[in-house]
């Protein structure tokens, strides 16, 4: 089901004008910087579909640079977001660009970088505010913006699911969902989970004590 | 989560509990949260709807198309062929609707650019029903399961579905809200929805300039008179022929066979006519 809960097509509290094209924009880019996990110094964004055609009407365009700045849809300076991008110096390019008939008409491709590294995640606005994020650095992915998600990098490698499930439970987390996407030739995997309360930060270090993790994120918005 | 209009007040009906008790509880089931806090946060949406009028109304708003600013208030007179009720209302819409428009914070109920159909009809709905907070709280929830359900069996964005998809469902959702607000049966319910969807199908999503401004705005002064509308005839007895959740499905399949250009691109419809374009040309002139 795509709406889980009353509050999908209720509550979501934000600022206008649309709730596909300005909140759920402003919460994929809210959501990808939180993936790359720090600050981008520059971001390249690619506007797909029914986000390409209109998005300066509907403020697409200021509400993503808005979620990358770390504002998140209910934030009323959103509407400042170029000139808060320019105050702290975050260099931005917005593009059209073809992602291919299988995304939503409402998708953005987001490329973060800074001197160190470069990560590209696309998502899709489905209405009503809500997200899916279906990929992150060529692998699939498809977690919304559901509160307590957990995101993980890891090496394509006997064991590391029993070392993420084995970490969770001595934390008394308890998974509600869990998935994978793999590429075989990297031997890398990205594995999101859903839990069923609120997932301390203590979990992203006792993680990363296992050398297969690459990077770990939590999402809770 | 119901998956049907007809489960969820066939479910209502046996184990005799008020629907948004019945609502509250499975969510409360469904998401593993608890039923206060599922209260307490439908309490602050609420507060932000109506925080969302009082601001609207003390705010002038500009807006990017400069002919479409300042029409809500308008309505604000003595109603002509209207009751000043029904008069009122609608201005609400609008209002929220415009503060929207103008990045104002609202509700999204379903959407954004139908965010102005719900308030108005609760809030309307309670003045000339005499009912109480509590009562407003209770419709809202009801609402609330109505859109997710049609979200769920159809869709919720016009991107997706057209404008039916947006002020269509806000309409059914309010409909369905205020039928159970004036203590309608779940059959008389199940009809509000029905008659409320079925009069906006087809509804295509063309906004000016690829705007939320025109038609957005003055379409949810229609979902507001289409939700009391439906909600009249549903109490005073008349039924539709064709059930809910049926009519659900027929919104749907008409939405996915709207072409592109009628689905949020701002390339059909209105948007296309030579107004539009030139409207579209003066706005984004600088590119």
């Amino acid at each position: 089901m795509k709406y889980t809960s009353i509050f999908d097509v209720i509550g979501h509290i934000m600022v206008g004008p649309s709730s596909s094209h300005t909140a759920g924009a402003c919460q994929i880019a809210y959501v990808a910087q939180l993936l790359f996990g720090k600050k981008p110094k520059s971001v390249k964004i690619g506007l797909h579909g029914s986000f390409a055609e209109t998005y300066r009407g509907h403020g697409t365009d200021i509400a993503i640079l808005a979620g990358l700045l770390g504002f998140k849809p209910e934030d009323e300076e959103i509407k400042n977001a170029f000139e808060i991008a320019q105050e702290e110096g975050l260099n931005y390019t917005f593009e059209i660009v073809d992602l291919g008939s299988e995304y939503h008409p409402n998708s953005v491709s987001i490329e973060m970088s800074d001197k160190i590294e470069k990560m590209t995640v696309i998502g899709s606005s489905i209405g009503g505010g809500n997200i899916i994020i279906k990929n992150v650095n060529g692998l699939d992915a498809g977690f919304g913006g559901e509160p307590n998600t957990l995101v993980i990098l890891n090496q394509d490698k006997i064991g590391a699911l029993v070392n993420i499930a084995n970490t969770l439970s001595k934390f008394n987390l308890n998974i509600g969902s869990m998935k994978i996407s793999r590429d075989l030739k990297k031997k890398i995997a990205l594995t999101w989970l859903e839990a069923d309360s609120v997932i301390p930060d203590e979990v992203i270090s006792a993680l990363k004590k296992y050398s297969e993790i690459k990077w770990v994120r939590i999402i809770n918005v | 989560m119901f998956e049907s209009i007809s489960q969820l007040l066939d479910e209502s009906e046996t184990k005799s509990i008020p629907l948004h008790k019945l609502i509250l509880k499975d969510e409360s089931e469904y998401t593993h949260i608890s039923e206060s806090d599922i209260i307490e946060r439908l309490k602050k949406t609420l507060t932000i709807m109506k925080q969302s009028l009082e601001k609207a109304l003390k705010t002038d708003i500009e807006l990017p198309i400069k002919e479409a600013s300042n029409q809500a208030k308008k309505l604000l007179t003595p109603g002509i062929f209207f009751g000043d009720n029904m008069k009122d209302a609608i201005a609400w819409a609008m209002i929220i609707s415009e503060y929207n428009s103008g990045m104002g914070l609202i509700v999204a109920a379903p959407t954004a650019g139908s965010s102005g159909v719900l308030p108005a009809v609760l809030f309307k709905a309670k003045d000339i029903l005499g009912k109480s907070e509590e009562d407003v709280f209770n419709a809202l929830v009801v609402a609330a399961a109505i859109g997710a359900i049609i979200g769920n069996r159809a869709m919720l964005s016009g991107s997706e579905g057209g404008c039916q998809a947006e002020v269509g469902v806000a309409s059914a959702m309010s409909a369905a809200a205020i039928t159970y607000m004036a203590g309608g049966s779940h059959t008389q319910i199940s009809n509000a929805i029905a008659l409320s969807l079925k009069n906006l199908l087809g509804l295509v999503c063309d906004p000016v300039a690829g705007l939320v401004i025109s038609p957005c705005i003055k379409r949810n002064a229609i979902g507001v008179v289409n939700a009391f509308l439906a909600t009249e005839m549903a109490l005073s007895g008349l039924t539709s022929i064709i059930p809910a959740d049926e009519i659900i499905d027929a919104m749907m399949k008409v939405g996915r066979k709207l072409p592109y250009e009628l689905k949020e691109t701002g390339l059909g419809g209105i948007a296309a006519t030579k107004t539009g374009k030139r409207i579209k040309k003066s706005i984004f002139s600088d590119n």
